[in-house]
């Protein structure tokens, strides 16, 4: 009943979708991007319920930002030396083959000078969105293969800005000004070169002290990261540089913090909202109706970019000696093409250039392949023992005996929940018997100088417990005074088959805790009561 | 994305003062964002329509996820005599003012109504920072909050149709009344099908959350009531346990995200008021911070059975207006019902309320007011009394520190707060006095000065400290806490402290040796049995 209700309506329609295709696709082991391309495709093309607009565009680029940004969180200083030259090398090799293969192919297709090289250089890019939306899902961000795809992305994102600066100065078409261009690729290097030297300075002397004196209130800081990162965005757009690049770099900066994992943690379910939005949006802009002749070029060009930029990005990485597993998943990863590839059809068409079928037609070799790659992502683990078997990838290094480990192999181990003086002292002398404890709790100044691991998180983020190793430990214990926390943590414990030691507060929820067969009940009231007992007797006032 | 950084900046400054100055961020959020647009700040205003909108639909869905009936604990009469009391008489105050104001009729009825609910963001904040509260007069307080909102819920449906009379009011009860009953079915089976499935993972089930969010508001929509109503039934609809664990935790970070978006927005949007808006606001002001305390206590301590102390706090942390009056406000301006002046007003009277309520809501602002209560008697001495125990707090446990104090043959007496009590002591013959344990005069009348040693267990520190001081230092007090620090204060002060919490700990360690010891001996692979 409010005055304009058209944008909650569309929301709500696109978050339904999106709710239903997943439950759906989930039961038909569909990863959830293709789920939500379909519900998109189902909104827009199918029933034309939601149009295309240009109103959930702030959500759709949030998305894109909070997704970098987390990714950005994290890869601390170290890891980038780390995998940088790789990207680097291994990004500009893969862009340069690419895109001359690419605009041969076009070229045999028929396409004339100027779409060729429009094709090729769309072709060239992966969607870093689909990509880190796999590897986030998944939790392989910080894998080895998944670093190497994201500096991959991240190189083919500085050259996608350079495209656009190109085009952009193209101004016309014919009069090309070579000295806009110039100065327009002067600036956008000189801004990424202000914007890393910023972050770095930024990560290193600025945020550490005010950051760790927010982190005092989870709010707080998770309100302060937010922000942060949005101005870096700001300035990063004012220095001609993508969204993208600026999240990023804004992550990377907060990387360090030691509350960097619980800003992670807190950050996913925002972008997963958004980026789920994004990806609908994606879906009810894609038009299905292309004319037939179309069809051809884009059935050759979508088997390049599953096989062609596959087996390309395998050649490099044999060159810089990845091992097989490694380069197998790395390649697999990039094969899609970017929804950049559609803006960069579509400001070339602003350029005035004559782009013909060209936005069409990678709208369509988009879909397709962004589909397909999901898709083979998913099934990657058969597709590469076959590989293995029949000795296809014998130009590798075999890949380590055990696949990396799950980021952690934590079992039979205590989980102590609310690191109050109960709390505390029980991590304490579970330690000095020997235990391995895992303790969690929301303020950092109360897990500080405690012998065990420490989470810094809420109990009641499912993350934490993942992250604690709830399905193999041998207890969990939780000290809080909420009585609705202890209730949950108690239900999770019996979902996943381990035993709880649970503090009772009160009366009603000695109850609560009985039906959720609980191992242990702790009644510090009545414990205390006996310990006072034991004192008036020692002091010979009551007698024993 | 420019105006989205700026609100967001505007929001860190909020967090960064109100974190500062321990003051509750949302007042500061509505000032930051109007500071900004002061200062020229320009921010696309559909950008910000639509930013309110979705902070709207998460403010009510995260207030009815809240929902839980056993947050009434067994009071349910003494709560709604308490809430509907309060409401009204706010209600008619402000109704009765506006007129005096010279606002028209409808304008008046949203003050009044705008008046009379409490900020539940603000109180919990308030409450967590003194745990023992929750225990007492906390109870009170969350239910009165549960049924300011539901009655507000009723509000923002209602109010646009009064104009259109009984022929239009029908419909949107009906409506509410579907609504409620469909929410009603999900609440009871929901809880069900989670029990029975495994959990699906989290990007599914934020997805699922939010599509019951946006189904239940265009189901609202769909029957021509306020998307409000929508938003608020779905968050009912997941209230259930263990629903409502699992779905605040997956929208913990949106909410936090689009709330503090939502009040910034709102404060960019606000009209420079003028000198005779503001001086209004005050008057408005006023009453919420007179009325509500004073029907909330003289209630309160008649009906809920609190102390006077704990009714005064009560009611002191139940003086602010809500986030409701706000939403209330902006629905009506933007369905032409009230002006520019009218939504500065809630919005002021909100700003300057919830800022006070910090300082207001004080154990020692209460104590203070005690002195203005009038039925505060003064209660006579046993002289008799003497050489015996005195036991401060009894609660649930209190049975296990009689017993062995009786059979050494002590003589007792028993100070406690809850009527049914120190009724049931009674019957079972004991000395017994109600009352607050940390009142002098109550000490007194327990002859606390001539006792052997006393034992006590309330739920503040600083009532235990209050305690120690009063009585001559000759008298040992036995105090048991449950925190270090509480430990320390209390050796500090004299008195003796007794860690409850390490009590708790050597008898789980014993617990857990012997389950280790059976773990082993059963070769389980060390994974513990199940009995307690």
């Amino acid at each position: 009943m409010l005055t304009d209700t058209a944008f909650l309506q569309n929301l709500g329609l696109i978050i339904v979708a999106a709710a239903l295709f997943s439950l759906i696709g989930r039961r038909v082991r569909l990863p959830s991007i293709v789920a939500f391309l379909l519900a998109g495709l189902f909104l827009g093309p199918v029933t034309g319920l939601v149009a295309e607009s240009e109103e959930l565009k702030l959500l759709t680029e949030s998305g894109i930002v909070l997704l970098l940004f987390l990714v950005g969180l994290e890869l601390t200083v170290d890891r980038i030396r780390e995998v940088g030259k790789v990207a680097i090398i291994a990004g500009s090799i893969q862009i340069l083959l690419t895109s001359v293969i690419s605009w041969g192919i076009c070229r045999a297709l028929g396409f004339d000078l100027l779409q060729s090289v429009l094709l090729a250089a769309a072709l060239t890019i992966s969607s870093t969105v689909v990509v880190v939306t796999i590897l986030v899902e998944r939790d392989e961000s910080s894998t080895s293969h998944g670093q190497a795809a994201i500096g991959i992305l991240l190189v083919q994102d500085v050259f996608v800005i350079l495209l656009l600066t190109i085009l952009t100065g193209l101004d016309g078409g014919e009069e090309t000004d070579a000295s806009a261009i110039t100065t327009g690729l002067a600036k956008a290097f000189g801004g990424m070169l202000a914007l890393v030297v910023m972050m770095l300075v930024a990560a290193r002397y600025v945020l550490p002290s005010p950051f760790s004196w927010a982190g005092k209130s989870r709010e707080t800081i998770f309100i302060w990261s937010l922000s942060w990162c949005f101005i870096v965005v700001t300035v990063g757009h004012f220095l001609h540089l993508s969204h993208e690049i600026g999240a990023f770099l804004a992550g990377v900066s907060l990387a360090q913090l030691p509350h960097s994992h619980d800003l992670q943690r807190r950050v996913r379910p925002l972008m997963n909202f958004f980026v789920a939005i994004f990806f609908v949006t994606l879906g009810i802009g894609m038009s299905v109706d292309v004319p037939a002749s179309l069809w051809g070029s884009a059935i050759v060009l979508s088997l390049f970019v599953l096989i062609g930029k596959f087996l390309i990005i395998l050649v490099i990485a044999a060159k810089l000696k990845f091992d097989a597993r490694r380069a197998f998943l790395t390649a697999l990863l990039l094969t899609q093409i970017s929804e950049f590839s559609f803006i960069l059809a579509a400001v070339a068409k602003k350029s005035g250039l004559p782009t013909g079928e060209a936005g069409n037609l990678l709208g369509l070799v988009g879909a397709i392949t962004i589909t397909l790659s999901a898709l083979l992502i998913s099934a990657r683990e058969p597709i590469f023992s076959f590989l293995m078997r029949r000795n296809l990838l014998r130009a590798f290094p075999p890949p380590p005996e055990k696949p990396e480990a799950e980021t952690t192999s934590l079992s039979n181990h205590v989980i102590v929940i609310g690191m109050n003086t109960l709390g505390r002292e029980l991590v304490r002398r579970l330690d000095a018997r020997g235990e391995t404890v895992v303790a969690a709790d929301t303020d950092p100044l109360k897990l500080q100088d405690l012998p065990c691991i420490k989470i810094l998180g809420d109990a009641e983020s499912p993350a934490v417990l993942r992250e604690a190793g709830l399905e193999t430990a041998k207890l969990l214990v939780s000290t809080m005074h909420i009585e609705s926390t202890n209730d949950l943590l108690a239900f999770r414990c019996r979902v996943a088959g381990v035993p709880a030691a649970i503090h009772a507060v009160n009366l009603r929820e000695v109850t609560n805790l009985l039906d959720m067969e609980v191992a242990y009940m702790m009644s510090p009231k009545v414990d205390g009561i006996q310990l006072q007992n034991a004192e008036l007797s020692r002091r010979g006032i009551i007698r024993k | 994305m420019t105006g989205l950084a700026l609100l967001l900046l505007s929001s860190a400054v909020a967090f960064a003062l109100a974190q500062r100055f321990r003051l509750p961020t949302i007042p500061l959020l509505i000032l930051l964002g109007f500071a900004m647009s002061r200062c020229g700040v320009e921010i696309d205003r559909a950008g910000l329509n639509q930013v309110i909108d979705v902070g709207l639909a998460f403010l009510v869905f995260a207030a009815g996820i809240e929902l839980n009936p056993s947050r009434f604990a067994l009071q349910t009469r003494a709560l709604l005599w308490i809430g509907l009391l309060q409401f009204a008489v706010t209600a008619i105050l402000g109704f009765l003012l506006g007129r005096a104001l010279d606002f028209d009729t409808v304008a008046s009825l949203y003050l009044g109504i705008g008046l009379s609910t409490s900020s539940t963001l603000v109180a919990l904040r308030q409450l967590y920072r003194s745990p023992g509260s929750l225990r007492t007069y906390g109870r009170v307080v969350l239910g009165v909050l549960l049924i300011q909102d539901i009655v507000m819920i009723l509000f923002i449906v209602l109010l646009p149709r009064f104009a259109g009379g009984v022929g239009e009011i029908t419909p949107g009860v009906l409506g509410l009344a579907v609504m409620a009953a469909t929410a009603t079915v999900f609440q009871r089976y929901l809880p069900k099908l989670l029990t029975k499935n495994r959990l699906p993972d989290e990007e599914t089930m934020l997805l699922c959350t939010l599509a019951i969010l946006f189904l239940f508001s265009g189901f609202s929509h769909w029957m021509n009531i306020s998307f409000i109503a929508g938003g608020f039934a779905a968050g009912f609809a997941l209230s259930g346990f263990p629903v409502s664990g699992e779905a605040r935790g997956v929208i913990s970070s949106l909410n936090t995200f689009f709330v503090a978006l939502f009040f910034s927005a709102l404060g960019a949007q606000v009209e420079h008021p003028d000198m005779a808006t503001f001086v209004k606001s005050l008057a408005f002001a006023g009453i919420v911070l007179i009325a509500t305390p004073v029907v909330v206590t003289i209630i309160a301590e008649w009906k809920a059975n609190l102390s006077s102390r704990n009714a005064i706090t009560a009611g002191l942390l139940l003086a602010q207006t809500s986030e409701f009056s706000v939403i209330l406000a902006v629905y009506g301006q933007r369905l032409g019902q009230i002006g520019e002046e009218t939504v500065s007003i809630i919005a002021l009277v909100a700003v300057i309320s919830m800022t006070l309520t910090p300082f207001l809501a004080t154990d020692s602002v209460a104590r203070r007011l005690l002195h203005l209560h009038p039925l505060r008697r003064l209660m006579k001495t046993d002289s008799q009394l003497s050489d015996h125990v005195v036991v401060l707090g009894y609660g649930s446990a209190g049975r296990w520190i009689i017993r062995p104090l009786l059979a050494s043959g002590q003589r007792i007496v028993i100070v406690d707060q809850d009527p049914h009590v120190i009724a049931q002591l009674r019957r079972e013959g004991h000395i017994c006095i109600r009352g607050d344990a940390s009142d002098e005069k109550v000490l007194l009348q327990a002859g606390a000065d001539k006792a052997r040693f006393i034992l006590v267990s309330l739920h503040q520190v600083a009532e235990v400290v209050k305690v120690i001081e009063h009585v001559s230092s000759s008298v040992p007090v036995f105090a048991r806490v449950f925190e270090e620090a509480s430990a320390k204060k209390v050796e500090e002060s004299g008195g003796i402290p007794i860690l409850n919490s390490t009590a708790a700990a050597d008898r789980f360690m014993e617990w857990f040796e012997l389950q280790m010891k059976e773990g082993d001996s059963r070769q389980q692979n060390g994974k513990l049995g199940s009995t307690g």
